[in-house]
């Protein structure tokens, strides 16, 4: 107990030192996967839309393949992006591999069947009578897009976060595509993964819990945002 | 609520929203883009005991400084570092484990190999040592860990120290199998962790140990030995590009010249020295 | 004679094996006025499904003349959407290139036409059931429909609502309208009634 004690002080002295390492994974980890996040949502979002528009069973198949690559491990799609940026890779040339772009690519990846899955379900359980209205009133594509988006936010609020908790928090694509290079693609992540296996308990704590507390900002920044409690 | 939605009701509510969102993510964005960083970069991939034990944090920033070279960094398994040098992903890299150093450069992947430093292995155990191996040669100490069944920690991710280890095995008789005896297929620090846990012996490089003794209840047992010699090796690996393959070079210049080589021997943790150079004249 | 706008042949849709709504024949022609009256699961609000292109999938014919027609159904219990009273009556407006200030000098005038001048900016789901059927008719109307679908229209409007809803498709002579309801309605005299058969 007395060690878990001593961590647990080591951690909050740590956060309260400022370390300017801690603070720039921590950052980098934020930019990184809302960069990720504005690519899978400005694509994961319409297709999910889409899909809810769809129907027959080449549909319901895309469906199941997609939320099942919900559950793709972090570390299978780190391998792929390697595969994908080395330099004999496909992308060799543009000489992506240990950039802190690899990793947005891999979250991308990681995030986008997420915010299908999620975005489709929330669209799909709305009441069908939205889409007949729209129908009949013979709106603009656009308009249904906006208007599905506005009458199912809180489940696309949900779909956002998840995919948001899941890229801050992995560690596989980071650690495989990013190459934890300290001040370029250290995340708080792979940081706090290191400092674990060098013993550093007390600092490796201290980033879990600056991750919560990341992941908690975004939640209440996303919710504020969204404003949920109107109707 | 109803001032900001003004003579459009939801369209301005839902362009805030929007807006709102896109403003934070691109403010983010952004930010974080922005690389104050030279923009000129070279990929070195080290062995964990490299840059655990903190010594390139000591020698590489003022290369980058005076070169205006970026050096990225990227710690892994020996084994896996010439991987990646195989693949052409990194320019150089800093390894220690001589045989297959030699056979990355038969091949024709490395296009120069330079000794740049040694340091050694440590057999480490508990400090009531059950098997009694204190003061005991490395090969003898071995036998009698595999003979009694003792727990053993294998690094198992053929890094530089797991060849060596499976070298000291070969020596005494085979791959050992018992139930004590388990791979982590992790990293050196991760390994000492789990023997510290599991009161386990463990084959280590002492720059490894030593930046982390005070975390470990583990001592080093055997006697110095030339077996247990870890001579580290950099490699210019094999690219077209012109430029890598320069700044390669001058990289290896720079840690195998005589400044380095002095840095490389002064450099202390808690008073101990982790790493002896190679390339330092006899003399001086 | 002026050429119908839908043509209606030997309808019938089948749901579970069970014939739900059948209509030997039916024309629609510009301003007429029908009136499709019938017991509970007579099949009225199918057969206004249908009308609207929203059910496709029936036996029969069931045939526009011209290549597209604008109709819009509004349904018994009006979908309101997330918004303001002006956000639902302009939903089918925009992206038309009409400025802000346009659509809210035509929805205001809808929406006084229905009688509700105070609730422009009200959010429409704070609205009462009348209030809301109100809306929903108004935004049916923003849209200016050729053939216009009420689904009992009268069914939770007062009688000030009912007189504004028949005044203003009387000011659209040229406006087909069907409307389902099950027993009588405000309309004048001279509407066409249709009965459905119950067919259960």
């Amino acid at each position: 107990m007395a060690f878990f004690l001593e961590g647990l002080t080591d951690a909050v002295q740590a956060l309260l030192r400022l370390d300017p390492q801690v603070y720039a994974a921590a950052w980098r980890s934020v930019w990184v996967s809302s960069l990720a996040l504005l690519l899978a949502g400005s694509v994961g979002v319409p297709v999910g839309i889409a899909l809810a528009r769809m129907s027959g069973p080449r549909a319901r198949l895309l469906v199941i393949a997609i939320r099942a690559s919900m559950a793709l491990p972090t570390v299978f799609i780190g391998i792929l992006c390697y595969g994908l940026f080395s330099r004999r890779g496909p992308l060799g040339p543009f000489d992506l591999l240990y950039t802190p772009w690899a990793i947005v690519i891999g979250e991308l990846l990681l995030a986008l069947p997420i915010l299908i899955a999620l975005t489709h379900g929330a669209i799909a359980a709305l009441d069908p009578r939205v889409a007949e209205t729209l129908t009949t009133l013979g709106v603009s594509r656009w308009q249904r897009c906006r208007t599905y988006v506005s009458e199912a936010r809180r489940g696309i609020v949900v779909a956002v976060l998840s995919a948001y908790a899941r890229c801050v928090t992995e560690l596989g694509i980071a650690i495989i595509v990013g190459g934890n290079i300290k001040g370029r693609t250290r995340t708080l992540a792979t940081a706090t993964a290191m400092e674990t296996g060098m013993g550093e308990f007390g600092r490796g704590l201290a980033m879990g819990l600056l991750l919560l507390l990341t992941a908690l900002a975004i939640s209440f920044a996303i919710g504020f945002l969204s404003r949920e409690e109107r109707t | 609520m109803t001032e900001i939605m003004g003579c459009f009701g939801r369209p301005v509510r839902w362009g805030v929203w929007w807006r709102g969102c896109c403003l934070a993510l691109g403010a983010v964005v952004g930010c974080g883009g922005a690389d104050p960083q030279p923009a000129v970069s070279l990929r070195v991939a080290v062995t964990t005991s490299t840059r655990d034990s903190g010594l390139l944090d000591a020698i590489v920033p003022p290369y980058e400084t005076a070169a205006g070279v970026r050096v990225d960094i990227i710690a892994v398994g020996t084994g896996r570092a010439l991987q990646l040098g195989r693949a052409g992903d990194v320019d150089v890299v800093l390894v220690h484990a001589r045989a297959a150093e030699e056979a990355f450069m038969r091949d024709g992947h490395g296009v120069r190999r330079e000794d740049v430093m040694y340091n050694t292995f440590e057999l480490l155990g508990p400090t009531d040592d059950p098997v009694a191996i204190g003061g005991s040669d490395i090969l003898p100490a071995l036998r009698r860990i595999a003979t009694a069944g003792a727990p053993f920690v294998s690094r198992g991710d053929s890094s530089g120290t797991h060849q060596r280890e499976l070298a000291l095995w070969q020596a005494v008789g085979g791959r050992p199998t018992w139930s004590g005896f388990v791979e982590s297929g992790q990293g050196m620090g991760p390994s000492l962790l789990m023997a510290h846990e599991m009161q386990a012996y463990i084959l280590s490089d002492r720059g490894t140990f030593l930046s982390m003794r005070g975390k470990l209840d583990l001592l080093p047992l055997t006697t110095p030995s030339p077996l247990l010699q870890n001579p580290y090796g950099i490699i210019v690996v094999k690219a077209e590009g012109g430029d890598r393959l320069q700044r390669a070079h001058e990289f290896v210049d720079y840690m195998i010249s005589v400044p380095t080589q002095r840095r490389i021997a002064d450099y202390r943790v808690d008073g101990e020295v982790l790493f002896h150079p190679l390339r330092l004249p006899a003399k001086s | 004679m002026t050429e119908s706008l839908i043509r209606v042949r030997d309808l019938q849709v089948v749901r579970k094996g069970r014939p739900i709504c059948s209509v030997a024949a039916l024309d629609i022609a510009p301003g007429d006025r029908l009136l499709v009256q019938g017991g509970n699961g007579s099949g009225k609000t199918t057969l206004l499904r249908v009308l609207a292109g929203l059910e496709r999938d029936y036996d029969g014919q069931c045939e526009l003349c011209a290549r597209e027609i604008r109709r819009v159904y509004v349904h018994q219990s009006p979908c309101m959407l997330r918004g303001t009273v002006l956000d639902n009556v302009t939903m089918g407006l925009r992206g038309n290139g009409h400025s802000r200030h346009d659509l809210r000098v035509h929805a205001g005038r809808l929406v006084e036409q229905v009688g509700l001048t105070s609730l422009l900016d009200r959010p429409a789901r704070q609205l009462s059931g009348g209030e809301q059927r109100r809306v929903a008719i108004a935004r049916a109307l923003a849209a200016s429909p050729e053939l216009l679908l009420l689904d009992e229209p009268f069914a939770d409007l007062d009688a000030d609502g009912g007189d504004a809803v028949c005044c203003l498709l009387a000011s659209r002579p040229e406006m087909a309208v069907v409307i389902a309801a099950p027993g009588d309605t405000p309309l004048e005299k001279d509407t066409r009634i249709h009965r459905l058969e119950c067919s259960g």
